[in-house]
């Protein structure tokens, strides 16, 4: 066997390597793309929960007052619906700027003084989260809203 | 002529095995990267979401115990003050934080809270706390990053009493 054809081997096992690597690679960084974009799906969903449980919480809080509400969520109220805005990093935004996401809180409390609230939290693609909020008023707060 | 074309084969198969060992090191390098991103991203939300969690529940529980909940001051800032009744003595489970760390002690009510007796929770470095008059009390968390985290429990036993 020439040095030409011991060459001409290696360069075969080489170029058989490079098509191996070249596969495994593809596979690689298409399951850590994948990986990147659940985790960025789950903190985001984290941060939806949490953002939801707050505004939860300010509507127990606000007995069924949309006044108190407002001041608690710190957002404008339009026919028993708040809107609160946020960055890519969930930083509160202003109404009306243009947001990532969306959390959408519509209150209403039915003849029973029952309070409900449905709370879904969005981005671009769609419902990340949502949550409602049951609660009797009782007969002290009734017909608030 | 045969000479040369086996120089040029010989270069050709090095230049190849460069190329091959430069992926290699980009692909690690970005590999690397991505996961180090992702566990950052999870670290963040761990320490985000625990330290607020964890006072939310201890709060819930002492809610349905009918226990006493308040928020005061140690000498690093704020401090929550959960009271309970057990065997006829009234003590207070004090949540605050302390060298970088949110700390836990329970006292019998009274008792001063003195440097470096709680017990270490996890990394925190400030804790705030803001009682409103409605009952919502909302907590407020820096990470040792300077990442801060905002978190809201309504205590019904305290809206109820103000609206009283």
């Amino acid at each position: 066997m020439n040095q030409s054809s011991k060459s001409r081997y290696f360069l075969v096992e080489l170029l058989t390597n490079c098509l191996l690597f070249a596969v495994a690679a593809a596979i690689c960084i298409a399951i850590f793309a994948h990986g990147n974009m659940t985790g960025k799906k789950s903190a985001a969903l984290s941060m939806a929960v949490a953002e939801a449980q707050n505004v939860a919480e300010s509507v127990k809080a606000a007995e069924g007052d949309l006044k108190a509400l407002t001041a608690l969520l710190d957002a404008e109220e339009r026919g028993g619906v708040y809107t609160l805005r946020y960055d890519a990093d969930w930083r509160r935004l202003p109404d009306g700027a243009d947001a990532v996401y969306e959390l959408r809180a519509v209150v209403d409390i039915d003849e029973n003084n029952m309070l409900q609230a449905d709370i879904s939290v969005t981005d671009r693609e769609g419902i990340i989260y949502t949550l409602r909020v049951l609660r009797y008023l009782g007969a002290r707060s009734g017909g608030i809203i | 002529m045969r000479r040369e074309r086996y120089t040029a084969e010989i270069l050709f198969v090095i230049a190849l095995f460069f190329l091959y060992t430069i992926f290699t090191v980009l692909l690690s390098v970005m590999v690397a990267d991505a996961y180090s991103r992702g566990a950052e991203r999870s670290e963040r939300n761990y320490n985000m979401r625990t330290s607020v969690l964890y006072l939310t529940e201890k709060i819930r529980q002492t809610t349905n115990a009918s226990g006493e909940i308040s928020v005061r001051q140690t000498g690093e800032g704020d401090a929550l003050v959960l009271g309970m009744l057990a065997e006829g003595e009234r003590y207070e489970t004090w949540i605050y934080v302390e060298d970088g760390y949110l700390r836990e002690v329970l006292l019998l009510q009274g008792a001063e809270v003195s440097p470096g007796i709680g017990q270490k929770i996890m990394p925190l470095s400030e804790l705030v706390l803001e009682l409103g008059s409605e009952g919502l009390l909302r907590i407020c968390v820096t990470d040792q990053t300077g990442e801060t985290y905002d978190g809201k429990v309504f205590l019904e036993g305290i809206g109820r009493r103000n609206a009283a």
